[in-house]
C-alpha cells in the first residue's frame, strides 16, 4: 500500500517537473516553490531528498517495488561546470517595434553551478525624431557589459536556474543630433542646429534578475529583468546622448531593461 | 528553500528604485544671466531705485526731432510733417539701435538679462533714476546651443569671457559663474559705489 502511493508520487513528481518548466518562465516565485515541492521525500520518519533516491528494479520491469536512500555522501560539484553561450531575442524585436533595440549575445561560465561570471557583447541601434520639437537623434554601436549572477536556488545540481547578479556596462559611440534652425528672438539672425559624430563613453550598471529553465537537453529558454542605472554618461556642450547602446534612453538616470535568451549549454 | 537572498534582493531592489532622479525637461526653460547686486565692501544688497536696462542692437536708428520755441520737443522714429506745418524745425538724430531688457525695475537684488546667440559680446546700459549718468557694461561671451533631451527643445548656452562697466554707479563688476544656463545660479557680481548700512 505505502510502495503504491510512492509511485504515484513519484509519477506526479515528474510531471510536476514540466508543469514547472513552463511556470517558471512566468514566475520566479513559483518555480521556487515547485522545486522546493519536489526536492524532498518522506519515507517514514525520514526525509530524503530526490536525488539520493536509488529505484530498484524487478527483473526487465521498472516498475519500482523499493526505495533506498542512499547513505553515501554527495560527490561535490566540480568547480567549473561549463560554459553557456546565450542569444537574446527580445531587443531585436523591441527595434522593429520602437525606434532603438539591440543585438547581443553572453558568454557565461558556470563555477559549482552557483556563480556565474558573464560577458555580454552587442550592438544597439537607435533613430529617434521627437514629434514636438522636430530634432532628430542617431546612434549605433556596440557595447559591453561584464559582471556575475548567482544561483539562488538550493539543489545546485539540478537544470533550472533562479539568477541574481550584477553588470557593469560601458560603450564608445559617435551619434548625430539635428533640428530646426534656432532664432536669436531679441538681436536677431539664426543658426542651424547639426551636429555630426558627437563623441560620448558612457557606463552604467544593471541588478538582474533572470530565470532559465531546460527545454532541451543542452538548451534553456529564459529571461531577465534588469534595473539599469547611470555611472557617466558622456555629454558634450551641445548635447546629451538620448540614447546609450546597451543601455536605453537616458530620459531618466534610471530605466529598465531585459532580455528573452536562448541558452546553449556546453557542458564540460 | 533559503529565502534569505530573496529578500536581501527585494531589499537591494527596493533601495535602488527610492534613489531614481529623473532627467526631465527643465522647469525653467529660458536661459537668463543673472546679475547680483552688492555694496562696495560685498555685501548683498536690494537696489531700491528703478533701473532700466537697454542693449545696443545692429544696426542704426533714425530718430526725428522737432523743436518750436516755447513747445515740448517731440522725438519719433518716423516723420511727421504737421509738425513742420506747425513751425517746427526738424532734425535727424542717428544712434545705435537699442531695445529694452529690463524696464524700471525696482527693488531688487538681481535682475535676470537674455543674452545675444551669435554676437561676441553684449552692451548693457544701466540707466538710473537718482543718477544722471548712465553705466555701460560690456559682457563678452561664447555661444553655442544646447539639446538636453530631443523632447525639450534647443536652447542657448553662454560661457562668459570677459566683463567690464563703467563707473557712474557701479565700483567694480566680476564674473562669479561663467556658464550661462537655466539652473538660474549667480553669474555676475556688480559691486555698487557705496557701503549698505
Amino acid at each position: 500500500m505505502k510502495a503504491r502511493k510512492t509511485s504515484r508520487y513519484i509519477s506526479t513528481v515528474w510531471q510536476s517537473r514540466v508543469v514547472a518548466c513552463i511556470v517558471a518562465t512566468l514566475c520566479a516565485v513559483q518555480l521556487m516553490a515547485q522545486t522546493d515541492g519536489q526536492s524532498t521525500l518522506i519515507v517514514g520518519n525520514d526525509t530524503i531528498h530526490p536525488d539520493n533516491i536509488r529505484i530498484v528494479a524487478d527483473g526487465d520491469t521498472l516498475r519500482p517495488r523499493q526505495y533506498v536512500a542512499s547513505i553515501a555522501e554527495e560527490p561535490p560539484i566540480p568547480l567549473l561546470q561549463g560554459f553557456t553561450l546565450s542569444v537574446d531575442v527580445f531587443n531585436p524585436i523591441l527595434y522593429l517595434l520602437s525606434d532603438y533595440g539591440s543585438v547581443e549575445a553572453a558568454l557565461r561560465v558556470s563555477l559549482k553551478n552557483r556563480i556565474f561570471p558573464i560577458v555580454e557583447l552587442g550592438y544597439g541601434k537607435c533613430e529617434h525624431t521627437d514629434s514636438n520639437t522636430d530634432i532628430y537623434y542617431s546612434t549605433a554601436a556596440p557595447f559591453l557589459r561584464v559582471g556575475a549572477d548567482y544561483n539562488l536556488l538550493k539543489n545546485k545540481r539540478q537544470d533550472n536556474r533562479l539568477m541574481v547578479g550584477l553588470r557593469y556596462g560601458i560603450s564608445k559611440f559617435n551619434y548625430d543630433m539635428r533640428g530646426p534652425d534656432i532664432s536669436d528672438p531679441i538681436w536677431g539672425g539664426a543658426s542651424p542646429f547639426n551636429y555630426t559624430d558627437a563623441s560620448s563613453t558612457s557606463q552604467w550598471g544593471e541588478l538582474v534578475l533572470g530565470v532559465q529553465v531546460k527545454i532541451l537537453k543542452h538548451i534553456h529558454m529564459g529571461w531577465s529583468v534588469r534595473y539599469k542605472t547611470e555611472f557617466s554618461i558622456g555629454e558634450n556642450d551641445h548635447s546629451r546622448p538620448y540614447y546609450v547602446p546597451g543601455y536605453g534612453t537616458t530620459t531618466n538616470t534610471s530605466c529598465w531593461g531585459g532580455t528573452y535568451n536562448i541558452i546553449f549549454d556546453l557542458r564540460l | 528553500m533559503n529565502i534569505k537572498p530573496l529578500i536581501a534582493l527585494c531589499s537591494a531592489i527596493a533601495v535602488v528604485l527610492t534613489s531614481c532622479s529623473s532627467n526631465n525637461c527643465p522647469l525653467e526653460n529660458t536661459v537668463l544671466c543673472n546679475y547680483y547686486f552688492y555694496d562696495m565692501d560685498g555685501t548683498p544688497i536690494t537696489y531700491t531705485q528703478p533701473i532700466t536696462i537697454t542693449t545696443l542692437m545692429p544696426g542704426t536708428q533714425t530718430w526725428y526731432v522737432y523743436r518750436k520755441l516755447g513747445y515740448t520737443t517731440a522725438t519719433l522714429d518716423h516723420r511727421d510733417s504737421t509738425y513742420i506745418n506747425d513751425g517746427y524745425s526738424e532734425t535727424l538724430d542717428v544712434t545705435r539701435r537699442d531695445t529694452i531688457l529690463v524696464n524700471q525695475s525696482s527693488t531688487r537684488s538681481f535682475v535676470q538679462v537674455p543674452m545675444s546667440y551669435f554676437n561676441p559680446a553684449d552692451t548693457l546700459v544701466f540707466k538710473y533714476t537718482n543718477i544722471s549718468r548712465n553705466d555701460t557694461i560690456v559682457v563678452s561671451h561664447r555661444s553655442y546651443a544646447h539639446v538636453e533631451l530631443p523632447e525639450c527643445g534647443t536652447h542657448y548656452f553662454h560661457q562668459l569671457t570677459g566683463i567690464s562697466a563703467t563707473d557712474a554707479a557701479i565700483d567694480h563688476i566680476e564674473i562669479s559663474n561663467p556658464l550661462v544656463n537655466y539652473e538660474g545660479k549667480e553669474n555676475v557680481k556688480i559691486y555698487f559705489n557705496g557701503v549698505a548700512e
